[in-house]
Parts: structure tokens; C-alpha cells; sequence
């Protein structure tokens, strides 16, 4: 018998391995790249030629240009203090949102079953669900803590809970980003040395830090620079929960909003981009030395997970159910809140009231048909620019030859996704001002629906990734084999297996672009959309329409999670009619399947 | 850690059975397999096994054993039929609180960790071992480490050092159960053997019950107290084809396959022509004399239960296979008068320095005979010259032949232990 049979279980994904040769396509990678430049190079270096304009006015590309204002900038006290404080914060919310994420990527990525559904649905959920909400949910928690804490004795407690609450929501929403950079590294631990652990009586807490934590380190650092990168750009949080001192992300919108200073939100913008260019390529580097190592041989079998019983005792048990629930709270108090609203209006009022009032609203509906064109537009954009980056990823992932700034090139295609979304809308909107010379009408919701598409195109062309890398190895000689075209090969047979990446990818990126708020905000110009009105309808005005809302959404958003997460899991199908040429036959549904 | 009632010494209870298989399947039976696909169904097995003794279970597939030590051990749990392991239901008992331990070719070992600590791991998390370096030193002396690896890394050291290291981690923590997935099998040779010898004065010293999983029955025959051989063709999980002494398989193996899986085989088709009381007459033009007679003892229990029972309207059998191991063959001027022959052409002949193997052409037969005869030859055997082979009347047995019903059906198909 095979040795290595007696611990590989079969599995249709080989770590390590290359996707066939027929998927790399010139075209696509083109496509991704000329988007990439387009959506995300282009409008940066825009933002950097803005910065160096010397006057502060709010006539932006007006000049005159030069160095002065940037030395100014770097010296000024107050703004190393401000980008002090915002690192530091950035750099605990990275550390708290990375050792948080342990013990649920550990369920993820080793326990499976039920857990491993709980949880990711959860990551989902956070990361492509509302902002408003989410932020909204800790905002409504503070509130609620302030009441209990400091309704007796008023003091300058309140400004620490503020503090506390921010720090507190901006983890949580670096938390599902956590999980799933290191449930990914997790996943390349050998199951034969956690089966020795647990043979040895070991418990899941040992077997992390035994078994499954020398393979986590690119998983941690990716894991802490999205989670840093998040608070660094951070806004809305902060905005809603009242910080006492202001943040690097706060200081932009101010210099945006209040100031109309867009040359000053340019440097802010350009320096927090150089502050996670540097953090991107430390994690190029420590990504680039996990290629020499020597790679796992077998991702966990399912079947394994029967002698994975997590007792409720195991320290992993108890971790993961404290950060599963740090992850739903504000997700379930606004649930709860929404469901007061909705009977409360059920009993007063009635649901054809209540769809009346839905119906008068000035914001709410008039809102809806823009944000969905503009999700439309951007998912379109998202899943095909997706393939691109994709493409280009694979040809960049040799795993043979991942050098550093290969991982560096990788990590740049992902910015857009990575990189806080005000910074993201901050250099479309210099792009917006500069095409405003040319474009007096500007692009309307295309900009939004533009910015939207960017920042999803890492996401669309994971989900790719993902579905190319369960393609049949040799596909490829295969097709040499039987004498088949490799055009037919990949329009017969790789094409249809990848329309449920296509499917997925434009659920996420619609999702993205409904859920975004900074986006919204700033490149709508005057038109209303989804995230704007949420944000007046429910944090300033507490409308109790917006609020019986939220749950409804809440509940619908998850069940979409689920169905990306259960399609996700699926085996690719490949369901190839049989190719034929020179008297062979071929049938790659039985042979590779 | 292991939970009390599975702890303690063995006294007193020798006469039990430490492990007991009931009705156990792998896998849920599956739909019928497709004709001609040589699939076999699942089989349930039961099977006990008597405590503080070496058990082989072999077979010619390897997965579906290793299968079934995973399941003994926790990893995966049983389709069908329950385990009880010193009367008490091993069910609801997770993995690592069995008092099992597992051996593996793969030492699985952690690799950031010294072998020392390698082997402290599973006594670092039990607190009754307060002295843990003496524990240690003491796991490693015992299973032949030296002072020195305890400070190396696994990636420092070979493979039986390495699976020393795993052996001495597994009876860390004294489990009651050894289980082995023919951990010797990627060794070589001179490593190979002398760990087995380690294996067998271990089990011995500490009283410990061990089964073994294998498809090399001769590389563990030595060392077993009881060998049961269990059919996994198509790599699912069968019934029991044979058990008893290593000895007793060899010997007298109840049918081809058996014969086959205990060493190698010669398998001469012969004519069964009368069944009178005692005995059993047969002719086969291949051998000298034709027509000769074979007594009780020398013909497969289930060949004549088959014979003694014959179906109604399905006639007799008249089809077996003589079995005569090839160790057992003599060429030339060894042959005594009363011996029965063969005559062939030498076809091949190697030699190891030890033994020289010479494989036979016999006229009439598609294989050929192989004859195992130790070196130097007597005379020499060159390819392509004409030698007669002999064997003693005493030296062959009757087997049921590929075509005779109940070829695998054991004598005893419930109880191997």
C-alpha cells in the first residue's frame, strides 16, 4: 500500500501545485491590469500630484505645485502626534483582531463541521454587510454602557468608553479579515501531527500552539495588516461613536468636508498609503520565506473531524465562543432593536402603514434604484476585472519561484481591497475633481459604481482563484493526450465549471458595493444612495422605519452569506460533454471528477 | 490522559480479552458493486484480542487495516457494530482518553520541538508525573535512545531514530493498547529488524497488548503470538480468512490466499478422483507419482467440510490445488525414492549469497515452480538445464482450489482471539 495513503486522505486540491497551463490568458491578466492601473494607479497618483500643491484652497489642480506644503505637513506637531496616536491604535486594533482570530481560525480551518459554517458565515456577514449597522450596533452598545456606567456619576469616564467602544468596533471589524488570513495559513498544517497530539491526550489550545502555530506566521502578519490598515482609515466609527481625540481617518473627512482642503486630504491620504505600502511589503517578505519552506502535504480531511470533538471545557472552545460573540454583538443588537421597532409598529401602526411609510420616505426609496444600478454596474466590473487579477496572480504565485516582490505584486493588486475604503474614495474623488475639467456633468453614479469595483476586484479574483485552483491538475496533458483543442478544453470545459466563481464573485462585489458607505458618500455627488441614507436614517435621526428595517437585512444578508459559503465549498463541476478528436474520446467528467 | 478504568496492571485478568470487535463495519454496506468490477462487499468482523499478547492482522490490501486500527483508536468512528475494550463500551471514549496509542511509518513528530521534548509532550499534560526529565530519560533508555538524540531535532536524525523517538512518546503515558500500521515497513532491513526485536522485548517487559497491521506477514511472523488473516480484497474490510500461530498459517494454511499471504507459494493443480473415509485420492500428470493419496491432516478443513457436504445436483468437487512451499523443494541428488517429483527446465536462477531461488519451467504449467534452496547450490544450476525437484509426501498440502466453493470460508469465522 502506498504509505503516504495511510495520512492523505483524498483531496481534489493539491497544495503547492500549479492550475493548468490552458488558464493562463494573456487577455484576462491585460484586463485586470489595465483596470488595476486605471481604477486604483491612476487616481493614487493623481491624490500624489494634488498633495503637492502649496495652497490650501478649494480649488483643487489649481497650483502652483511644489515640496513646501509637504515639509510643512511632516513637521507640523500636530500631525505626527495624530499619525502617532492613529498607529498606535491601528497597531493594537491589529494585535487585538489578531490574537481574537485564533481560536475561530482554528475552527475554521481544523475543527470543521458546524463551527467552521458559524463562523465563516459570521466573517461574512461582517465583511460584506452593512457598515452603518455594524458601526451603528457598537455605537447603540456605548450608548447603553454609558447609561449603566454613568448616569449616577458623569465624568470623563464617558470619553474612555468612547475610546474603548471605538477601539471595540474597529476590532470587530477587522476580526472576519483576521480569521480568514489565518484560517488560510492554518490550513497548511499536517493532520498527522495533530492526530499525535490528540493521542497524546493533548487539547486543542496545546495543539495550536504545537501543531497549527508554526504555520501561521504569513496568516498572522497578512491577518494583522488588514486588521491595521482597517483602523488606520477608519471614520465611521469614530464619527459615530463620539472619540474624544481625533484619528488620521477623522482628519481626512474633516479636511474633505469641513475644510474642503483637498490638498490636505490628499497628503493625509498619500502618507497613510505610504504607512501600509511599508506594512504590504514587510508581509511580501514574510509571505516570500514561507515559499522555501517546505510545503504541507495534504489540506484536513472531513473525515478526520469525527476524532476533532471539541469538548465545551477545551480553551479553544471558550475563546472561539467569546470572539463569535464579540463578532455578532452589535449584529445582534441591532437585530434585537429592529425587532422592538418592528413590533412595536406592528401594534401601533400595521405593516400596510408601515409600507406606506416606506413608500413616503424622501431618502429611502429613491435611494434603492441608484444603489443597485450602481452595485449592478460594479459587480459586473468586479467579476470580470476579478478573472484579470486572478490570471495575473496565478502567472505571479509560481510556486516554484514566489520571490518577495512577486508577493509584493500580489499584494498591490489586493490594496484596493485592503486599503480603508475613505482612502479609496479620497483618491477617486481627486480623480472626480480632476475629470471634472473635462466632464462637466461628472460620472454621476459610475464614479461610485467605479470605486465599488475596484475595491471588490481583489475579493472576485480570490473567489477565482479559489475555484481555478480545484481545476484538475492535468487538465492540460490530458487534453494533449486525447488530441483536444485547448480552446475547447477551455471554452467547453473550463468556462462552465467557473460560472459558480462567477456567480459568487458578483454576489460579493454587489454586496461590497451595497454595504459601502465611504464610497457613497463621497462620490455621489448630490444623488442619494444606500449607505448615506442609512447612516442620517438611523444614526441621526433614529427613524423608526430605518430601524425596524435593519433586521430584515440583517437576516437577508446572512442567508446570502450562506448560499456564497455553501456554493463556495461545492466541488467545481465539470460537466464537459465528451471531447473527441483523432478517433479518441474523452470524458473528463468520469476521468477528472 | 487516560481515564482510570482503562489504566492499571494487567493481573488478574489475563484470561479476558483486552479489545473486542463486534459486528464491526468500516464503511456502510454500499449499494451491490457492479459484475466485474471485483469489488467485495463489506464484511462485519468481530474479533477478540487476548490481552498482553503480539496480534498480526494481515491481509493482502493494507488500507482497510489501517482503517480499522483508526477506528480502535478514535479517529474515525465505526459504521456498524460497537468495540469494547475491558467490558467497557469504547464509544462514547474520544481519542486519546482510550489508553491507545498508535505507531505509524510516519514518526509524526513535532518539529519544532526536541525529541526530548517530544516525548515529554504527553507527560506535560499529566500531572501525576512529577520527576518529568527522569520520565523522560527513562521513555528514551527503554526504547534504545541515546542520551544524546533527546537534545536533536526530528529533521536531524534518520527514520528509526526518529521512530524510536515516536514508540518511546506513545508508551509515555503506559497506554493498554499498542497499535501498529506496519511502522517498519519503509526501514531498512538491519534497521527494520532490530526494532522489531525492541517491539517484541517491550510488549514482553511491560505486558502490553500490541496489534499490528500488515501485508508482509513474514517480515512480523516472528514476533506475533497470534496472527489472524483477514480478507480485504478490493480494500474492503472482509471476514476472517484464517487465524492461529504464525506457525500454524504457515504450515497448514486453510486456503490459497492464506497460503500465499504467510509466505511463498507453489500451487499445483491436481484432480480429486475419491473421497474414501480418512482419506482423499488424487492425480496430477505434473508430478511423479500421478495417483497418490493424501490423508485428513493434509487437506484444508473447509476443502473437506466442502466435500463432506456436497450440495445436492451440484456434484462433487473434483478441482484443488496442491500447495508445496518453495523452501521445501530439493533438486537433483537430494531426492529420496519415496518423494514425489517434478520435472522442468531451469528458467531463471538468482541468488542473494544466502539463498538461491531458481524458478522452474514444468511442462503443462503456466507459472513457473519456484524453489528456494540455501547457497552455495549443491551442483550447478545453470538456465536452461533439465532438474528434477523433490519434496517430502509429508511437505504438501491440499487446498481448495480458486474454483471450489467456500475457498475462504474459515473453519471459524467469529472468534480469532
Amino acid at each position: 500500500m502506498d504509505r503516504a495513503r495511510l495520512h492523505q486522505p483524498a483531496t481534489s486540491t493539491r497544495p503547492g501545485s500549479t492550475a493548468p497551463a490552458t488558464l493562463w490568458q494573456p487577455r484576462l491578466a491585460l484586463l485586470g491590469a489595465i483596470m488595476l492601473a486605471l481604477l486604483f494607479i491612476l487616481p493614487l497618483l493623481l491624490t500624489l500630484f494634488l498633495s503637492t500643491q502649496e495652497t490650501p484652497a478649494a480649488d483643487p489642480f489649481a497650483g502652483p505645485f511644489g515640496l513646501t506644503s509637504w515639509r510643512d505637513f511632516v513637521i507640523d506637531p500636530d500631525i505626527q502626534v495624530l499619525l502617532l496616536r492613529s498607529l498606535g491604535l491601528a497597531a493594537l486594533v491589529g494585535m487585538a483582531a489578531s490574537l481574537l482570530a485564533l481560536a475561530p481560525a482554528y475552527l475554521v480551518a481544523v475543527i470543521g463541521g458546524a463551527w467552521r459554517q458559524i463562523a465563516l458565515t459570521l466573517c461574512l456577514l461582517v465583511l460584506l454587510g452593512d457598515q452603518v449597522t455594524t458601526a451603528m450596533g457598537w455605537s447603540e452598545i456605548g450608548r447603553q454602557a454609558a447609561r449603566w456606567l454613568f448616569d449616577a456619576a458623569p465624568g470623563s469616564g464617558r470619553d474612555l468608553l468612547a475610546d474603548l467602544m471605538t477601539l471595540c468596533a474597529e476590532t470587530q471589524r477587522a476580526l472576519p479579515l483576521a480569521i480568514l488570513c489565518q484560517s488560510w495559513a492554518m490550513r497548511r498544517h499536517d493532520p498527522a501531527l495533530i492526530e499525535a497530539g490528540l493521542e497524546c491526550g493533548a487539547d486543542h489550545f496545546r495543539l495550536l500552539r504545537w501543531a497549527v502555530w508554526p504555520r501561521l506566521q504569513p496568516g498572522l502578519v497578512l491577518g494583522f495588516c488588514c486588521a491595521f490598515a482597517l483602523s488606520f482609515g477608519a471614520a465611521l466609527e469614530p464619527a459615530l461613536l463620539n472619540t474624544g481625540a481625533l484619528s488620521w481617518g477623522e482628519s481626512l473627512r474633516q479636511a474633505i468636508d469641513i475644510d474642503d482642503n483637498w490638498p490636505a486630504a490628499a497628503r493625509f491620504t498619500v502618507l497613510g498609503c505610504l504607512v501600509l505600502a511599508a506594512l504590504l511589503a514587510g508581509a511580501a517578505a514574510s509571505l516570500a520565506r514561507l515559499a522555501h519552506r517546505p510545503q504541507p502535504r495534504v489540506s484536513p480531511d472531513p473525515r478526520l473531524h469525527q476524532a476533532y470533538r471539541l469538548g465545551p471545557q477545551d480553551p479553544v472552545a471558550i475563546l472561539s465562543i467569546f470572539a463569535l460573540v464579540f463578532l455578532a454583538l452589535p449584529l445582534l443588537w441591532m437585530l434585537v432593536l429592529s425587532l422592538r421597532y418592528l413590533f412595536i409598529i406592528a401594534v401601533t401602526a400595521g405593516p400596510h402603514l408601515f409600507l406606506e411609510a416606506i413608500g413616503d420616505d424622501p431618502r429611502l426609496l429613491p435611494s434603492l434604484i441608484p444603489s443597485l444600478v450602481s452595485a449592478l454596474i460594479a459587480a459586473l466590473l468586479a467579476s470580470s476585472g476579478g478573472i484579470g487579477l486572478a490570471a495575473l496572480w496565478r502567472r505571479w504565485l509560481k510556486p516554484e519561484q514566489v520571490a518577495w516582490h512577486h508577493w509584493l505584486l500580489v499584494l498591490l493588486g489586493a490594496s484596493p481591497f485592503i486599503m480603508p475604503s475613505l482612502f479609496l474614495s479620497t483618491t477617486h474623488l481627486t480623480a472626480q475633481l480632476f475629470l471634472a475639467t473635462y466632464l462637466p456633468n461628472g460620472l454621476g453614479i459610475l464614479a461610485v459604481a467605479l470605486g465599488d469595483a475596484v475595491r471588490a476586484m481583489p475579493l472576485a479574483a480570490l473567489v477565482t482563484l479559489i475555484f481555478w485552483q480545484r481545476l484538475p491538475h492535468d487538465l492540460d496533458e490530458t487534453a494533449v493526450e486525447f488530441l483536444l483543442p485547448a480552446d475547447r478544453l477551455r471554452w467547453l470545459i473550463i468556462a462552465p465549471g467557473l460560472r459558480s466563481a462567477w456567480a459568487i464573485a458578483l454576489a460579493i462585489s454587489a454586496l461590497l458595493s451595497l454595504s459601502d458607505f465611504q464610497l457613497a458618500n463621497a462620490l455621489s455627488g448630490d444623488r442619494p444612495m444606500l449607505g448615506p441614507s442609512l447612516l442620517a436614517g438611523i444614526a441621526t435621526q433614529r427613524s423608526p422605519i430605518y430601524l425596524a428595517l435593519i433586521g430584515p437585512l440583517l437576516v437577508l444578508t446572512a442567508w446570502i452569506c450562506h448560499l456564497i459559503l455553501r456554493r463556495l465549498d461545492r466541488r467545481i463541476p465539470i460537466r464537459a460533454p465528451q471531447g473527441s478528436a483523432g478517433g479518441f474520446s474523452m470524458n473528463i467528467t468520469a476521468r477528472k471528477t | 490522559m487516560i481515564s482510570a478504568p482503562l489504566l492499571g496492571d494487567n493481573a488478574g485478568i489475563m484470561d479476558h480479552p483486552l479489545l473486542q470487535i463486534d459486528q464491526l463495519l468500516l464503511a456502510p454496506p454500499a449499494r451491490k458493486p457492479a459484475r466485474g468490477t471485483g469489488t467485495s462487499l463489506p464484511h462485519p468482523l468481530s474479533l477478540d484480542f487476548a490481552i498482553g499478547q503480539f496480534h498480526l492482522l494481515a491481509g493482502e490490501n493494507l488500507t482497510p487495516l489501517a482503517q480499522l486500527l483508526r477506528v480502535i483508536a478514535g479517529y474515525d468512528p465505526p459504521a456498524q457494530g460497537r468495540l469494547v475494550m475491558r467490558g467497557q463500551p469504547l464509544s462514547g471514549i474520544p481519542l486519546g482518553a482510550r489508553g491507545i496509542a498508535t505507531l505509524m511509518p510516519d514518526p509524526r513528530l513535532f518539529p519544532q520541538l526536541t525529541i526530548g521534548r517530544n516525548i515529554l509532550f504527553p507527560l506535560s499534560g499529566d500531572r501525576r508525573i512529577g520527576d518529568t526529565a527522569t520520565a523522560v530519560a527513562g521513555a528514551a533508555l527503554r526504547v534504545g535512545l541515546s542520551a544524546a538524540a533527546l537534545d536533536r531535532y526530528p529533521d536531524q536524525l534518520d527514520q528509526v531514530t526518529q521512530l524510536r523517538a515516536a514508540l518511546a512518546r506513545a508508551l509515555a503515558l503506559g497506554p493498554s493498547l499498542l497499535l501498529l500500521t506496519d511502522p517498519l515497513r519503509d526501514l531498512p532491513a538491519g534497521d527494520a529488524a532490530s526494532l522489531l526485536q525492541d517491539l517484541r522485548r517491550l510488549q514482553r517487559e511491560l505486558s502490553l497488548t500490541v496489534i499490528c497491521a500488515t501485508d508482509r506477514l513474514p517480515a512480523w511472523a516472528a514476533v506475533a503470538d497470534r496472527v489472524t488473516l483477514i480478507e480485504t480484497a478490493g480494500g474492503v474490510l472482509g471476514g476472517v480468512i484464517q487465524s492461529g500461530s504464525a506457525e500454524e498459517i504457515y504450515l497448514r494454511p486453510e486456503s490459497r490466499i492464506a497460503a500465499r499471504l504467510s509466505g511463498a507459494v507453489n500451487l499445483l493443480p491436481v484432480e480429486i478422483i475419491a473421497w474414501e473415509g480418512e482419506t482423499l485420492s488424487c492425480r496430477s500428470p505434473l508430478i511423479d507419482p500421478q495417483d497418490f493419496s493424501l490423508p485428513q491432516r493434509q487437506v484444508a478443513a473447509s476443502l473437506w467440510r466442502t466435500l463432506a457436504t456436497p450440495v445436492p445436483g451440484a456434484g462433487m468437487i473434483t478441482e484443488a490445488s496442491l500447495l508445496v512451499r518453495p523452501s521445501l523443494l530439493r533438486p537433483g541428488l537430494g531426492i529420496r525414492r519415496q518423494d514425489f517429483r517434478l520435472d522442468g527446465r531451469i528458467q531463471d536462477r538468482f541468488s542473494d549469497g544466502t539463498t538461491v531461488v531458481l524458478q522452474v519451467r514444468v511442462p503443462g504449467l503456466a507459472t513457473a515452480v519456484v524453489a528456494t534452496l540455501p547457497a552455495p547450490a549443491p551442483f550447478p544450476l545453470e538456465q536452461g538445464m533439465a532438474v528434477n525437484l523433490g519434496w517430502n509426501r509429508g511437505e504438501m498440502r491440499l487446498l481448495p482450489s480458486d474454483t471450489t466453493r467456500n475457498d475462504t470460508t474459515p473453519p471459524d469465522p467469529n472468534k480469532a482471539g
